[in-house]
């Protein structure tokens, strides 16, 4: 029988934290990590040096949820509803309340000079990196549930030409929309990604989502409706768009008890990585995009909250938690012989 | 002259009718009575004299983190940062923005409740005491309906609202006589109809069996009463010492009065700006009636809002669930005072355990025997913050309080003495709160 290869992870090194690491991003011309935790804290860590080890400063006053790279700086964010750009030497240049409330993610353009930052106010917000001026404010996503409560907009992602950013709440609708003039291009909904109890508590939500490097397509992943808070029953759930048309192309659900925070798309569209960071039964996994299927899925030693992937899409850094201690793990990505057929 | 407040409701200061003379409507019917209580102002006499409380039960175990001990920058304090209070040096979650401007105004908090129970259990609300074997000691609202109950009420001495998953621990009175236990209103199940709206048809406020069946007119329902009355007459001859008979009775009685009640417990008469400061979720809407009870005599009403125990996701559950709470809370305070209730209802903030310091693999805070919990209103220091934890919230460090004392403060800021003896049913005396216990009187007015 004919066999395939498929994409696989292979430990490379890992370096252990205080806390839970929850964000991640990778300067690979400095061959620098930065990693914030629970702690308010954000490590650097020089993979140049012999023994690399993580290096500590105070950030924020509670979880640093985001970090990105962009023109030499690095921004990060917190739910102190701060955002901060710090200088390569970490020294703090600029210091904002940016929103009212815990915010989620921030992502940056290709091109650096934009950045974008998605919070529980419910609104995305478009910033000139360098000047740190506010350039839109987007609202649209609902601001409660169907059970009249807070609902939660949980990540952001840029088109790869910059025209576009996507953003996704925990009900599961992403919306798109054309930077340059702040308005909604398309809207997606994935209604599988949401319920709630007759307490009124809300399951799902999508926690995670990615352009395609063509642009095409947006993966979003996250939580099946299930059962999150006692961890009994929650299932994956992943779904990949063809934006323009707002419509599904794929749905991948595991009954799994886990769900993705994070999905990755390699360059040339070869597999999309989902990262899974809650539940007993956390996995990696890669898919396979355009047929939709799953390629490989393997147990994690670790939960994971965020990934970064190289250039090259040789190495994958991921930001979790591992046996009650933050974890930052990278990851040879290696490719294995399988037979075909179902992973 | 009468005054008015902007919700349209007349002010205390003008009530002129008796506590009788309301009870005589209530007889007739209490939601008549509730009219007359908006119209004519017989209020004031019932506020003047009727004392009454408010629970509000988190079941589950809410987490004191997130509400009203945070620990923002430390290890253990979650991803919420703390914001001033209206007391000075107070911080409190920024989940609880309304509360946290309202503190100075009616509330205590006590931070340091040592309930020795760290599981889903009903023991908190009898104190620690047995409800079952040779004393079944009654629960605290059980304690609380029956004395503060009027004889001539016919309204319902203990109603509570209990939350959607059914875990709201349905308390009894023990030794006191089942006449005591709570009316329980189950609120049915809701569906949410995606994307964005709620099938509320089936969200239950008041409690079956309010409106006579179609088969039956008014007047064969008031003939069976009188025939029941006859009958029970007879048969009380001789009996008069039966508690259980007494249960009986009290049990038609608060039936006929539940059915007069109806009026009650539908808040469309509320005007539309009242009903928005509650909100639209089912708790808010159970509160708004729970206000109605209390402000036609009920002496006690417990509002049930679960499910709290987020062994996983803590703070995204929390996130959606303590806004509420500020809400709800800050609305019942608010709308309480403006009727000149709440010098005479004590409203408190209740739980059977807090929620570990340590924030499990899941993002969840696991059982934890220690909590925060606040007093409101009659009887109350306002502003008292009593109790601290340490610097994460792992071990009390001032003023440990126990469930006892808790329950000592709470009826001695209605007006109830704590040491107050019954007799069980082999005839041992009881008190209300165990022998010794002192109250604290740092948060007593």
């Amino acid at each position: 029988m004919r066999q395939k290869l498929a994409p696989k992870l292979e430990p490379l090194q890992e370096f252990l934290l205080p806390g839970d690491a929850l964000s991640v991003t990778w300067d690979e011309a400095r061959e620098r990590l930065y990693a914030g935790s629970t702690r308010g804290e954000i490590y650097q860590i020089d993979l140049t040096e012999t023994e690399p080890k993580p290096v500590p400063w105070q950030a924020h006053l509670s979880y640093v949820s985001g970090l990105a790279l962009t023109a030499g700086q690095l921004v990060s964010v917190g739910s102190d509803h701060q955002m901060s750009w710090w200088d390569p030497e970490t020294h703090l240049r600029r210091r904002r309340q940016t929103h009212p409330k815990w915010i989620r993610q921030v992502a940056v353009t290709a091109s650096g000079k934009l950045c974008a930052t998605v919070c529980d106010d419910m609104s995305a917000r478009i910033w000139d990196v360098k000047s740190g001026d506010l350039l839109h404010c987007l609202s649209g996503h609902a601001p409660t549930t169907p059970y009249a409560l807070p609902s939660k907009l949980y990540s952001c992602a840029f088109s790869p030409d910059g025209a576009y950013l996507a953003t996704a709440d925990q009900l599961g609708y992403v919306i798109i929309w054309n930077v340059e003039a702040g308005k909604r291009v398309a809207t997606l909904h994935g209604p599988n990604f949401f319920t709630h109890d007759t307490n009124g508590h809300g399951y799902g939500g999508i926690r995670g989502i990615a352009f395609s490097p063509d642009g095409a397509r947006i993966a979003a992943g996250g939580n099946q409706a299930g059962d999150t808070s006692q961890i009994a029953g929650s299932k994956s759930l992943l779904h990949i768009y063809d934006w323009q048309q707002e419509k599904r192309l794929v749905e991948l659900a595991d009954g799994g008890n886990f769900f993705y925070e994070r999905v990755a798309y390699h360059q040339d569209q070869e597999w999309l990585f989902a990262a899974a960071g809650f539940g007993s039964q956390q996995k990696l996994v890669f898919i396979d995009p355009k047929q939709g299927k799953l390629v490989s899925a393997e147990p994690s030693p670790l939960l994971i909250f965020d990934v970064c992937l190289d250039q090259a899409c040789e190495r994958i850094v991921t930001a979790g938690r591992k046996e009650k201690q933050g974890c930052i793990a990278i990851w040879k990505i290696a490719q294995e012989e399988r037979p075909p057929g179902p992973a | 002259m009468t005054r008015f407040s902007s919700s349209g409701t007349c002010l205390p200061a003008e009530h002129h009718h008796s506590r009788r003379a309301f009870f005589g409507h209530a007889a007739v019917g209490a939601g008549a009575a509730l009219n007359a209580l908006s119209t004519s102002g017989v209020g004031g006499e019932l506020k003047r004299q009727q004392k009454r409380v408010l629970m509000i039960f988190l079941n589950g175990g809410a987490s004191q983190f997130e509400t009203w001990d945070p620990k923002t920058g430390r290890p253990t304090g979650g991803p919420f940062i703390s914001i001033p209070s209206s007391v000075p040096g107070y911080h409190l979650c920024e989940l609880m923005p309304k509360m946290a401007t309202r503190i100075h105004r009616h509330t205590a908090v006590i931070r340091s409740l040592e309930t020795k129970n760290g599981d889903h259990q009903d023991a908190v609300l009898y104190g620690g005491l047995p409800k079952q074997g040779v004393v079944q000691h009654p629960s605290l609202g059980c304690m609380l309906a029956s004395e503060l109950a009027s004889p001539q009420s016919r309204l319902p001495h203990h109603v509570m609202f209990s939350n959607y998953l059914g875990q709201s621990y349905y308390t009894s009175a023990g030794f006191l006589g089942s006449q005591w236990n709570p009316v329980n209103i189950k609120p049915g199940r809701i569906k949410a109809k995606p994307p964005f709206t709620i099938d509320g048809s089936e969200l239950r406020l008041a409690p079956p069996g309010m409106v006579l069946p179609a088969t039956m007119t008014k007047h064969d329902h008031l003939e069976r009463g009188r025939l029941r009355d006859r009958l029970s007459a007879r048969f009380r001859h001789g009996r008069e010492r039966s508690t259980t008979l007494a249960s009986y009775d009290a049990a038609y009685s608060r039936v006929d009065g539940l059915m007069d009640a109806a009026k009650l417990f539908r808040i469309d008469d509320e005007p539309q700006a009242i009903q928005d400061r509650y909100g639209p979720t089912p708790f808010g809407q159970q509160a708004l009636v729970a206000r109605r009870l209390i402000e036609a005599g009920v002496p006690f009403v417990r509002v049930n809002r679960g499910w709290w125990d987020f062994h996983g996701q803590n703070f995204e559950f929390h996130q959606e669930m303590v806004p509420e709470l500020d809400i709800v809370l800050s609305a019942l305070l608010d709308d309480l005072q403006a009727r000149g209730l709440l010098e005479h209802t004590l409203v408190m903030t209740f739980s059977e355990m807090g929620r570990t310091p340590g924030v499990n693999a899941m993002q969840g805070r696991d059982h934890f025997p220690r909590l925060s919990v606040t007093l409101s209103g009659c009887g109350i220091q306002p502003g008292a913050i009593y109790g601290k934890t340490d610097k994460d919230g792992h071990e009390i460090i001032e003023d440990e309080v126990r469930l006892q004392p808790f329950f000592a403060t709470v009826l001695k800021a209605v007006g109830i003495d704590y040491q107050k003896e019954n007799h069980a049913r082999d005839g041992r005396p009881v008190p209300l709160t165990e022998y010794d216990t002192e109250p604290i009187d740092e948060l007593l007015a």
